[in-house]
């Protein structure tokens, strides 16, 4: 077995990126899964892209600016509607827990 | 009342115009054969009673004073639970979206609600889709009708296994990898990725952007050409949906000719870890082609075996950003008793989101993170790059492509839950076709039973090369009966 792609550590920072909380278990299992995973990309660094250039667009035909409908208000959702999935409103507006320190 | 479950769209359209039975009562039916046999199976995450008794009430109305009929009217469906469903839950398969009723539906599912189809219920998946088992669903794992100690594939398992087992006259689904493709082989039914951009995305939600591809399963091909006719199209509310016309497909299917046609065998999809019986299979397909006039021709792909790298980097990428939404502040479930924005997020995200979640979000945000970028996203991009190219190049010199869907036939819940590269590398014959865009025909392949687990095998095609999909899949329909048979439930 090579070496670990990841560390416990990487994987705490990546989690905090990504706004997850991992139990110390989930931390141990992931670093060793995912390790696995990107070894198996290694594969990847075989191959010569020199002169390829990245995929990004799957559309065949993607947008163009005729696509764009007009700047004219159109009928929407109700603000009751709107804020009917949210956890918690007052007054019409979706209460967060507090950002900015006292 | 005389119905067999397993109708086509044709035949109960016919038998209610003609009265032999109503709406309301083939509607009651399903619903009983959903009550006794989905305890076992597990298809469903929501049944829709109500909302289906009410939407064929309306029918038989329309029925009984000759009022014009929409092309699917009396016909049920069952739909993932990741397609938005206005008023009805729609949880995607997690625990995150647990009691989310969305305000709007999806476009695809509208489109066919609109032909006076009807909802029946909602079913599992991996939760957003992401696996290939429906272990990963964060309510339960589908079982596979033929045999129930055996998974139904996924991620649209739930989709599949409950058309497999008679309880609904076709379903939706969604392929990103092989989500539809490689639960239609696993159950013996026929399902379809489209080309990228056929159907609108809009409404459901998302897992890969840059791969997802709404799709149908039915018991039929010609059932297939018609919800595809109906689903497909431009959507203002999906910028990457195709402009493309959308073929009168179910007019088109003797349109093609089997004779002639260059069927090209990729030896990569035929090598490795595949199953002697799937591989003995798919080679009889193919000399069942040959002996009605098509010319089979052995190609080599060589860079599908860097699909699932390319794949299983890019895809978390996607849906490390996808995910960023989830903020259980403005939908979805949320853990009370933070006081900080930051923990909050942290909490919700990690109490709420299935362990396949956090583990492709972690791969996706690693990959995407700086310093690493380059080497693993830019560079399965340019992979990306090669991978459409060698279709293009192939499909110069054939018309289409036969292959397997699946290395294996169903296999026991549980044998690899718990090691998710094994789980990915199980994708190696489906992924490719989303890396490039191109459509994907999964056509039941043998004659199932309890022994003899289905397999399936797919047609692959050029860019919106449907019609011709369906057309060669009709007539293989008409030369076999795999997709007559059923699982005794």
């Amino acid at each position: 077995m090579s070496k670990s792609k990841i560390s416990i550590k990487d994987i705490d920072h990546v989690a905090k990126l990504a706004r997850l909380r991992l139990s110390e278990k989930e931390k141990k299992t992931y670093t060793k899964q995912i390790s696995e995973v990107l070894s198996y990309m290694d594969r990847l660094n075989q191959v010569d892209t020199k002169n390829t250039p990245p995929f990004f667009q799957t559309a065949l035909d993607p947008l163009s600016p005729s696509d764009l409908r007009s700047d004219h208000p159109k009928d929407c959702f109700s603000q009751k509607t709107a804020l009917s999935t949210a956890s918690k409103t007052i007054k019409n507006y979706i209460v967060a827990p507090q950002t900015i320190k006292k | 009342m005389n119905l067999n479950p397993f109708s086509s769209i044709s035949k109960i359209q016919t038998d209610l115009k003609e009265g032999k039975y109503t709406a309301t009562e083939l509607v009651r039916f399903y619903l009983d054969l959903i009550r006794k046999i989905d305890p076992e199976i597990k298809a469903f995450i929501t049944v829709t009673e109500k909302e289906a008794l009410k939407t064929a009430r309306k029918i038989d109305q329309k029925i009984k004073n000759g009022q014009k009929l929409g092309k699917l009217f009396g016909v049920t469906m069952a739909v993932k639970d990741i397609y938005l469903t206005k008023g009805i839950e729609s949880t995607a398969g997690s625990q995150v979206l647990k009691g989310y009723i969305p305000q709007y539906s999806s476009t695809v599912y509208q489109h066919l609600i609109d032909q006076d189809a009807i909802l029946i219920g909602k079913t599992n998946t991996d939760a957003f889709a992401f696996g290939g088992s429906t272990e990963n669903s964060g309510f339960f794992t589908t079982k596979n009708p033929w045999d129930t100690s055996l998974v139904p594939g996924g991620s649209s398992g739930g989709s599949a296994a409950a058309l497999s087992a008679g309880l609904c006259t076709f379903a939706l689904g969604t392929d990103t990898g092989g989500s539809i493709r490689q639960p239609s082989s696993l159950c013996s039914v026929t399902g379809l990725k489209t080309t990228y951009g056929l159907n609108s995305r809009y409404g459901i939600a998302a897992m890969a952007s840059s791969f997802d591809c709404p799709g149908a399963f039915a018991h039929t091909t010609e059932d297939l050409s018609l919800l595809t006719s109906i689903m497909a199209g431009r959507d203002s509310k999906d910028a990457t949906s195709s402009h493309q016309k959308v073929p009168d497909y179910p007019n088109l299917l003797t349109n093609t000719d089997i004779k002639g046609l260059k069927i090209g065998l990729p030896q990569e999809y035929f090598t490795g870890s595949i199953d002697p019986e799937v591989k003995k299979k798919v080679q009889e397909t193919a000399t069942l082609f040959e002996k009605n006039g098509a010319e089979l021709i052995e190609i080599s792909l060589p860079n599908t075996n860097l699909g699932i790298a390319v794949y299983y980097i890019l895809v978390p990428c996607e849906i490390s950003s996808n995910m960023a939404r989830y903020d259980g502040l403005r939908f979805g479930q949320s853990k009370k008793g933070q006081n900080d924005l930051f923990s909050y997020y942290l909490e919700t995200r990690g109490k709420y989101m299935e362990p396949e979640l956090k583990r492709r979000i972690i791969i996706g945000t690693y990959a995407l993170s700086a310093g690493y970028y380059d080497a693993y996203y830019t560079k399965a991009s340019r992979v990306r790059t090669l991978i459409k190219e060698e279709f293009q190049k192939a499909f110069e010199k054939i018309d289409f492509l036969l292959a397997p869907i699946s290395p294996t036939p169903a296999w026991p819940i549980g044998e690899k839950a718990n090691n998710p590269l094994q789980m990915y590398l199980a994708d190696v014959y489906t992924v490719c076709t989303n890396v490039a865009g191109l459509p994907s025909l999964a056509l039941p392949g043998n004659s199932p039973s309890r022994e003899h687990l289905p397999i399936g095998f797919q047609l692959i095609g050029n860019y919106f090369n449907e019609a011709k999909l369906f057309s060669l899949g009709h007539q293989y329909q008409q030369l076999t009966d795999y997709h007559l048979k059923h699982p005794q439930l």
